[in-house]
């Protein structure tokens, strides 16, 4: 009797386990035929327009609320999109007016309502970049309001943005995403984060615009978007999963059990899976990441001279770097911080990156007084050539890149002793300027300014780099009308920083995208994976095939 | 026994105080803040000063840790930095998440790990002993998180591509989906999920329970009382899960009223792994993000468990042997 007990809660537990095995698997189907899975490495944060942190925040946002304009990477830069060109745009048309062009006319949309149903107009946005400009809200992308003087609504549809001098990024610094101000108008600028439709985004809570909305949000797992219904048309998915896994392994079993529909793949898998997953292409978003070594010239006196630091660049092998990480195909060698796909800033001649050359770089530490001391390693007036290589725990790209570079500059009698430190130690001591050499990297912006990098007292000025005239280049860039005047001076002050080589820049980065060949309408490219989320398609099993999306940089899967 | 446990834990309250002040001061001191994940040479200084004072870190450190001292005596957690909401509303949620995985881990370490001592030490010498005995010291000596990766590699991805009847989720709580199942599949999908990690999570200990369980019975079998249980005719079953197995518990419910803790803070490298919500990824990410509130809390929370893991080992010392509670 008391065994007959104690069988019986697990006799329910294996009846309940056999009985849901023979589940229905036309709801599995159903299922997985209405939705697409996006393996994410992180959460969401912050799901609103000037308050976004992580990269998937950005491209949640971008989806969940309409911005006043839209954009295209064409030429090399960002080109506006207005309404008839764009479903997520608010603005019809616009104008610049009023002395010297300072200030911009939009013309919006009056048929756009909130996820609540109310209208969205131009308030909204007067409100929107009114906020982010607030110092207590403390935006990250508050700097884009530095040059708005004032914002108003003349009426529901009509919006002016005064600037205080006419620049190129005049569009791209008002035309933002625009927040519903009805819902946070009331709430304490300096807790806005705090606002309980943010820290309770899920089941349609947060009110949007845009074509989707947070259904779900389990947190540290998935975050559900379905479609917002007041948005039309209505998007070709009824759910996007953004699936969160931290472990690199893991995300792509994920991908390659069928789990999963998109996945940024580490570049030394790319062959496995494309072997493995035979109904998949790769798709790729475009350089907009560089490597670079910073030399700090305070640290030590070999470091202060530029002839020294060429040689350190000379030695390394960037296209052998590039094929031991790996990455044949989706990195480039690196001359400077402008990206080849920035066309109107990116010199191939003033900013070409240093050759290979380790018996120039050797014959450049003779002259200058480097020489062999009775260990290999280089001496000069008893200080030997000695440095401490630093770089952020966490990426192993950058702890292999270490390795290499330590190896190359073995060859020509340097010392690099590698480091790896705690992210916010590391970062920490980049800005404290202590450390003598440091991997790290940088996303390009997609609107020009390089001050913060290469001016006097700059928080991200960690080479200490000071050229007054390299300053008053970037500063008369600064105030031209348009990009192309701009860039004449941006490629000017480049030629003058690549020559003082305070960094060696390494390579630029592409990130190749797996695509499961279900999933088409895809758009992947310098501006991100999730710019038209709205517009895939799934294609349903047995549908017969379509031409993949992502046009010239798809690559179909092997296998 | 009440007076006992009302002294060990009036004793606690110190050490606590003193851990949290340790911790908030270490903490305050590693470089770095809550601000640096903004670090990007197109977000200014200035606002990363507005951050700061928003989040009330421009006071000095000591003004910090009063403030944070008198609210925590109050019992305010205070609000995540990087979450931007309650923490009492944060810990629970990872918590419960935690719990499930490690129970079934617990059930894994002690369950398997005693049934295995016991057979071992019952047939010491034997073939399976000795079979035992090194498959335990192997899976004792993996690491983890290799472990970790070989399951979801043997039983997730070529149970895929093999086609095998059963395949185990790789990684998080819930399948896609699961909102759509039926409560049966519900109840299916989340012990699916649990079985990797739990295994993973679990067998190195349960090798080490094993161990510990097969050398406390054999010296307990040696004893006199079991010799003469067995010289009074009683079956083989009930001298030892009746008469020795009792004694030999002891040196287990130390181990685990240790575990207690392990039950609550989770463990971060199994839930990373397996892209599981717990405590233990809470607890680094916080760290990482130099998330003070989080931190202090979460320590809080250990350190409590700490205490009450070693009561609790303390007050099954005295259930399992009656001369501690007469002592």
């Amino acid at each position: 009797m008391g065994t007959r007990n104690h069988l019986a809660p697990l006799s329910i537990v294996l009846v309940l386990l056999v009985s849901s095995a023979c589940g229905s698997d036309g709801d599995r189907n159903a299922y997985r035929d209405d939705t697409v899975t996006i393996l994410s490495l992180a959460d969401i944060s912050k799901p609103m327009p000037f308050l976004s942190e992580t990269v998937l925040d950005g491209g949640v946002v971008g989806q969940m609320y309409m911005s006043i304009l839209g954009g295209v990477w064409e030429d090399g830069r960002l080109h506006a999109r207005t309404a008839d060109q764009d479903a997520l745009v608010l603005a019809k048309a616009y104008e610049f007016f009023g002395p010297d062009s300072t200030s911009l006319r939009y013309h919006l949309r009056g048929d756009v309502r909130w996820s609540d149903g109310v209208p969205l107009t131009a308030h909204d946005a007067v409100w929107t970049l009114e906020t982010r400009a607030d110092p207590r809200v403390a935006s990250p992308r508050r700097n884009y309001s530095q040059f708005i003087e004032q914002v108003e609504a003349e009426d529901d549809s009509t919006l002016v943005v005064h600037f205080s001098r006419r620049y190129p990024e005049m569009l791209a610094h008002s035309a933002t995403e625009v927040a519903p101000r009805h819902v946070f108008e009331e709430s304490d600028p300096a807790n806005l984060r705090s606002h309980p439709t943010l820290t309770r985004p899920e089941g349609g809570n947060l009110v949007v615009s845009g074509p989707y909305m947070i259904g779900e949000w389990r947190r540290g797992q998935r975050v559900t978007l379905v479609p917002n219904p007041e948005f039309q048309p209505q998007p070709n998915i009824p759910r996007v999963v953004f699936q969160v896994i931290p472990e690199e392994t893991t995300r792509l079993i994920e991908f390659q059990t069928g789990n999963a529909d998109v996945l940024q793949l580490p570049y030394d898998k790319l062959e496995l899976v494309q072997q493995s997953v035979p109904d998949m292409r790769i798709e790729v978003r475009r350089g907009r990441l560089f490597e670079y070594i910073a030399y700090n010239p305070l640290a030590h006196p070999a470091l202060a001279d530029p002839q020294v630091r060429r040689a350190l660049g000379l030695a390394i092998d960037r296209e052998g770097m590039i094929r031991a990480l790996s990455m044949d195909g989706f990195a480039e060698p690196a001359g400077f911080d402008f990206s080849p796909i920035q066309t109107l800033h990116h010199d191939p001649v003033a900013q070409a990156p240093l050759p290979f050359d380790p018996d120039e770089a050797a014959r450049i530490l003779d002259d200058r007084g480097w020489l062999p001391g009775p260990d290999g390693i280089r001496i000069k007036e008893g200080r030997p050539l000695r440095l401490v290589l630093s770089t952020n725990a966490g990426n192993q790209r950058r702890a292999d890149i270490g390795q290499i570079v330590h190896q190359a500059w073995s060859r020509i009698g340097v010392d690099a002793q590698l480091q790896t430190r705690e992210s916010n130690t590391f970062f920490d001591a980049l800005n404290r300027k202590e450390f003598d050499a440091a991997i790290a990297g940088w996303s390009i912006a997609l609107f020009v300014d390089m001050t913060s990098l290469w001016e006097g007292e700059s928080l991200f000025n960690f080479t200490s780099f000071d050229d007054p005239e390299v300053s008053r280049i970037m500063q008369e860039a600064l105030t031209q009308p348009t990009a192309e005047a701009a860039a004449v001076y941006w490629r000017e002050a480049a030629a003058r920083i690549v020559e003082e080589q305070p960094y060696s820049w390494l390579f630029f980065m592409d990130a190749p995208v797996g695509v499961r060949n279900r999933i088409q309408g895809t758009l992947i490219d310098t501006l991100g994976e999730l710019q038209n989320l709205h517009e895939w398609r799934i294609v349903p099993a047995g549908g017969g095939s379509e031409s993949a999306g992502g046009g010239a940089d798809a690559v179909q899967g092997g296998g | 026994m009440f007076r006992f446990l009302a002294r060990r834990l009036l004793g606690a309250i110190p050490l606590i105080l003193g851990v949290l002040t340790l911790i908030f001061f270490v903490m305050h001191l590693a470089p770095g803040d809550p601000t640096s994940r903004y670090f990007d040479p197109t977000i200014s200084p200035e606002i990363m000063e507005q951050m700061r004072q928003n989040l009330g870190l421009d006071e000095p450190v000591p003004i910090q840790y009063l403030k944070w001292m008198g609210a925590f005596l109050t019992g305010d957690f205070g609000y995540s930095f990087s979450y931007m909401r309650p923490i009492s509303e944060i810990l629970p949620e990872v918590m419960w998440n935690t719990l499930q995985l490690t129970l079934m881990s617990l059930v894994v370490i002690f369950g398997l790990g005693m049934l295995i001592g016991i057979f071992q030490a019952v047939r010491q010498y034997s073939v399976g002993d000795n079979v035992l005995t090194v498959v335990a010291l192997f899976f004792y000596s993996m690491p983890g998180f290799w472990l970790a990766l070989m399951l979801i590699l043997v039983f997730s991805l070529k149970a895929s591509q093999w086609g095998w009847p059963v395949q185990f989720p790789s990684s998080q709580m819930t399948s896609g989906g699961y909102e759509f199942m039926s409560a049966p599949e519900q109840f299916r999908d989340r012990v699916m999920h649990l079985i990797l990690p739990s295994i993973a999570l679990g067998i190195g200990s349960a090798a080490g329970v094993a161990r510990f369980m097969r050398g406390s019975l054999l010296e307990v079998i040696r004893q006199d009382y079991i010799r003469t249980a067995r010289a009074k005719g009683l079956e083989e079953r009930v001298v030892i899960f009746k008469h020795a197995l009792r004694n030999a518990l002891l040196p287990i419910i130390t181990i685990l009223g240790l575990t207690l803790p392990f039950l609550f803070s989770g463990a971060v490298l199994i839930e990373v792994i397996f892209a599981w919500p717990g405590m233990g990824r809470l607890i680094v990410d916080a760290v990482f993000q130099r998330d003070y509130p989080l931190i202090m809390a979460s320590s809080f929370l250990i350190a409590v468990l700490v205490i009450l893991g070693n009561l609790l080992a303390d007050v099954l010392y005295a259930i399992a042997d009656p001369r501690i509670r007469s002592g």
